[in-house]
């Protein structure tokens, strides 16, 4: 028995363990902060993993398969995509990489993009991640007010705004702890009542989908009152005096009506948020994102945090990737490796509608690709670590698509998803501890990143995704030099540091670390990477493309402001929550994750469930005004929760369910992609629909 | 000589299209037989009058009827650069903060124009010596590639594009080398290729 130093990647916090290796298998997991990686065994040795490839025989989705060597599938694969890209163009190939296997799907994505080469990519974090991604550069240069920015351990004042930290990042939350019992103040926007709302010294139990109203009448607040940090604004802003006009609008009066949130309230967060220093954000889905408006959301928020001159101070927002870029450091998820868009980029789906988003380094856009599909000009699909049903809005749509649709669909996977049910091929994927490779920390101020050896052999056939993609290129007859392993890869990443990724697990902590300074900004030449070179509260690239240079309100499709007549049918507004023990539409199938969320929960404010005749347990339904299918109705059990805004329900995404029959696994039956479409309007800059915040009705299910 | 080439390339820009794809061949041979270095002393704007009557010809138009010419220019072009920005202190300067904070001493970029036969690469290391070629380096020897129109490489070349931030020009690379080791050192060289004294 032994053990080795590895990291959980089944989130994205990527927390450090220990696996204990027994007769060359990994029987325990020590020092793990949740239940997803207490569990790595269970997921590994899990009696349905696909350890071996499978090729369709029967129709698609009807359950056929033959057991097939992993170079014959590789091959044949190659083969169709070879004669489909011949045909069609490259561009014909939608690529999509999930949460799971996260890294690996995300770094595998990247060289396929050159190696296929292969256009259209996208991950499904797109709807979450890209709007925040694109706010921050939009204003820095770089990300902001992402997960990883946020300094909690060295602040005064916390702002967790749609955010459930004890739930998403329950390894980082200790440095909010830490900080608020040395006194910290709490802020919480959101309307339910999180366990920090429950503790905050201000919750603004806010309608869902007026963050920018309330964050554009808090910066007027700041601006107005001369809170501001004069020294940062006057020195390293570009664009006071617009915004500062711009804000005018959002008066106190305007945001009461908006928010649902008193004037006292606003004016007391503002106050507090603006004068304890250092304060930091946090922003998460709940904050703006999956909104139709999503990135102006953020960028409202990167202006708060710029206004209170808390940008890359000690305990506030932090220029987290900087140090990255300093360095040249293989960052593989924040500083993503941008490979080049083949000669036919401007071919990438959405790239007409979105030029900013057509960039290297980002996605495809989504609600094109699934027309595509429909319209023949997507004619190929890999699923690399993504249950694309389960996790993608209009998943009946795209459930049609795969089903009737496209003539050649590869899945890596681990379990057999109703997304792997519809493929031709299912490649089974090695896990995390069965690969090298090299991972980045998520909690600030860490600024290293360490190679992480894999633990034991893959299962059966099972390979590393980046090795598959190598592997199919190859069989193409692509020159994927120097990529031919992935070990070459690893070093490819690491050649800057002179380094050799072996030579890197031997260092102490099997990690290379960079200095971290603060206020960065101070130094660098430019001080930003914006084109003013300054922070840009007044965004000239959003100017440059067309899209408003200062952000606004703007209200979802359909909401009790915009829509008062279908409000009055439909009188609640559904959002999304994370669940403690499951990321995305991952681990239904582990039985000790499972025990811990059996049931696909819709959260109800008690004075709702009595008006709708639900008691706690009941099976209820759920339906949305702008619904795929007009009536289709999904199934939760109800969790009454004391202090949820009542106008509120609020409900799981992802989920489906391993054990019901296949092909399908229950994954119309409680999840919400089910019931969205990708109808517009679109965010102007990312192109996201509205995916949450939006009208819906409850009732009892009738036994 | 110098007086009557200076005189040649500064009529091109009232001349119309179609004469400057005519004579522009021949004045780029003999700016070459002339000197490049030499010229760019008795025309420090040249490069900025020569990527001017590129662009009133529709320079990708022109590279892809006329490679040679093309290439030509672009030898032209880093061959000056290479000459007088080895000697300039900004540029020196530049060089010399390469490996500040990594543990490489040499940066590779390729320019490739997505509407033209425009290719060429660059290498740069932290003596400020250079070297150029035409064609692409392979990717396994390229540190990182901007691609994009010619006509905007073109502007790049003046220091008159934005690096970094989207701007019109792509790159394939990490980010971290392209917006701020290689960036200083490009913005010292355009600059005197887009001098305008």
């Amino acid at each position: 028995m032994h053990e080795v130093d590895t990291v959980c990647l089944r989130c994205h916090q990527k927390c450090h363990l220990k696996a204990v290796v027994e007769d060359r298998k990994i029987t325990k997991i020590k020092d793990a902060a949740c239940i997803k990686g207490t569990v790595i065994p269970d997921v590994m040795y899990h009696k349905d993993r696909v350890i071996y490839p499978k090729k369709r025989v029967g129709a698609r989705g009807e359950g056929k398969w033959e057991r097939i060597p992993m170079d014959q599938a590789i091959s044949e694969i190659a083969a169709k995509l070879k004669a489909l890209n011949e045909k069609f163009g490259y561009q014909q190939l939608f690529i999509s990489g999930g949460s799971g296997q996260k890294q690996l799907a995300d770094q595998a994505l990247n060289m396929s993009k050159r190696m296929f080469p292969a256009p259209n990519i996208h991950w499904a974090r797109y709807t979450c991640v890209t709007p925040a991604t694109f706010a921050g550069r939009a204003t820095v240069g770089e990300r902001l007010v992402y997960e990883y920015n946020p300094d909690m351990r060295h602040a005064k004042c916390i702002l967790f705004w749609g955010s459930n930290p004890d739930v998403t990042i329950p390894n980082a939350v200790r440095h909010a702890k830490d900080a608020l019992k040395e006194g910290a103040k709490l802020i919480v926007v959101d309307p339910r009542p999180t366990p920090m709302a429950k503790r905050a010294d201000v919750w603004l139990r806010i309608r869902p989908g007026t963050d920018a109203a309330l964050a554009l009448a808090m910066a007027r607040i700041i601006i107005n009152e001369e809170l501001y940090d004069k020294e940062f604004v006057e020195n390293w802003c570009f664009g006071f005096d617009y915004l500062k006009e711009h804000v005018q609008k959002y008066t106190l009066e305007y945001a009461e009506k908006v928010t649902w949130l008193s004037k006292e309230d606003i004016v007391k967060a503002a106050r507090m948020y603006a004068t304890t220093k250092p304060a930091t954000l946090y922003p998460r889905l709940g904050g703006g994102a999956q909104h139709h408006n999503a990135t102006q959301i953020g960028r409202s928020l990167c202006i708060l945090v710029a206004l209170t001159g808390n940008v890359d101070a000690k305990g506030g927002n932090l220029l987290f990737e900087r140090p990255f870029y300093d360095a040249m450091m293989p960052s593989t998820y924040m500083t993503r490796f941008a490979c080049r868009i083949p000669s036919e980029g401007k071919k990438m789906f959405g790239y007409d509608l979105y030029p900013i988003l057509g960039k290297p380094g980002t996605v495809c856009d989504m609600p094109s690709i699934v027309r595509g599909m429909h319209n023949g000009s997507i004619r190929s699909l890999w699923c690399c670590g993504n249950n694309l049903i389960s996790a993608e809005p209009n998943s009946k749509a795209i459930w049609d698509a795969m089903l009737n649709k496209l003539e050649l669909i590869w899945v890596n996977e681990y379990f057999m998803t109703p997304t792997a049910e519809l493929a031709d091929y299912v490649l089974p994927a090695a896990f995390y501890q069965e690969v090298d490779n090299i991972v980045e920390p998520f909690v600030p101020p860490a600024n290293y990143v360490s190679a992480m050896k894999k633990v034991v052999e893959p299962l059966g056939e099972c390979r590393d995704d980046r090795q598959i993609a190598i592997d199919i290129a190859k069989a193409m007859g692509v020159d994927v030099s120097p990529w031919n392993t992935v070990m070459d890869y690893l070093n490819w990443n690491l050649r800057y540091q002179k380094i050799t990724f072996e030579e890197m697990w031997n260092l102490p902590g099997h990690r290379i670390n960079t200095p971290r300074a603060y206020w960065k900004y101070k130094t660098t030449k430019p001080a930003f990477l914006t084109p003013t070179g300054k922070c840009e509260l007044y965004s000239t690239l959003f100017e440059r493309y067309g899209v408003a240079p200062l952000p606004d309100h703007l209200e979802p499709p359909d909401s009790p402001l915009s829509t008062p007549e279908v409000y009055k049918d439909y009188p609640l507004i559904y959002v999304h929550y994370r669940i403690h023990c499951f990321q995305h539409s991952e681990g239904r199938m582990i039985e000790r994750q499972r025990k811990l969320m059996p049931d696909a929960l819709l959260e109800i404010a008690p004075e709702t469930a009595e008006k709708n005749g639900i008691k706690d347990g009941d099976t209820v339904w759920l339906e949305i005004f702008h619904s795929a299918k007009k009536g289709d109705r999904l199934t939760y059990k109800a969790k009454l929760v004391p202090d949820l805004l009542p106008q509120v329900v609020c409900g799981p995404h992802g989920w489906w369910f391993p054990e019901k029959s296949a092909p399908e696994h229950g994954c119309f039956d409680s999840n919400i992609n089910a019931l969205l479409t990708h109808d517009p309007p679109y965010d102007p800059v990312v192109g996201v629909g509205q995916s949450q915040r939006m009208l819906c009705r409850i009732g009892k299910v009738d036994s | 000589m110098a007086e009557n080439l200076k005189e040649k390339i500064k009529k091109m820009a009232k001349m119309p299209s179609k004469e400057i794809k005519s004579v522009l061949p021949g004045v780029l041979g003999e700016v070459e037989k002339f000197g490049i270095e030499k010229m760019l002393g008795e025309m420090p704007d040249l490069y900025v009058r020569l990527i001017a009557a590129l662009t009133k010809i529709d320079a990708a138009k022109f590279g892809t009827e006329a490679p040679d010419s093309l290439n030509k220019f672009l030898s032209l072009f880093w061959d000056g650069l290479i000459a007088v920005g080895s000697k300039n202190k900004e540029v020196i300067d530049a060089c010399g903060k390469i490996p500040e904070g990594v543990k490489i001493t040499q940066l590779s970029i390729n320019f490739e124009a997505t509407d033209s036969p425009l290719q060429a690469h660059f290498i740069v290391n932290d003596k400020a010596s250079f070297s150029y070629g035409l064609g692409l380096l392979h990717f396994k020897d390229q540190d990182f590639k901007i691609y994009g129109p010619t006509e905007s490489l073109m502007k790049l070349f003046l220091g008159e594009a934005t690096l970094g931030a989207w701007s019109e020009l792509d790159y394939e690379g990490h980010i971290g080398p392209f917006g701020l080791k290689m960036s200083p050192i490009l913005r010292a060289l355009f600059a005197i290729s887009g001098s305008k004294n």
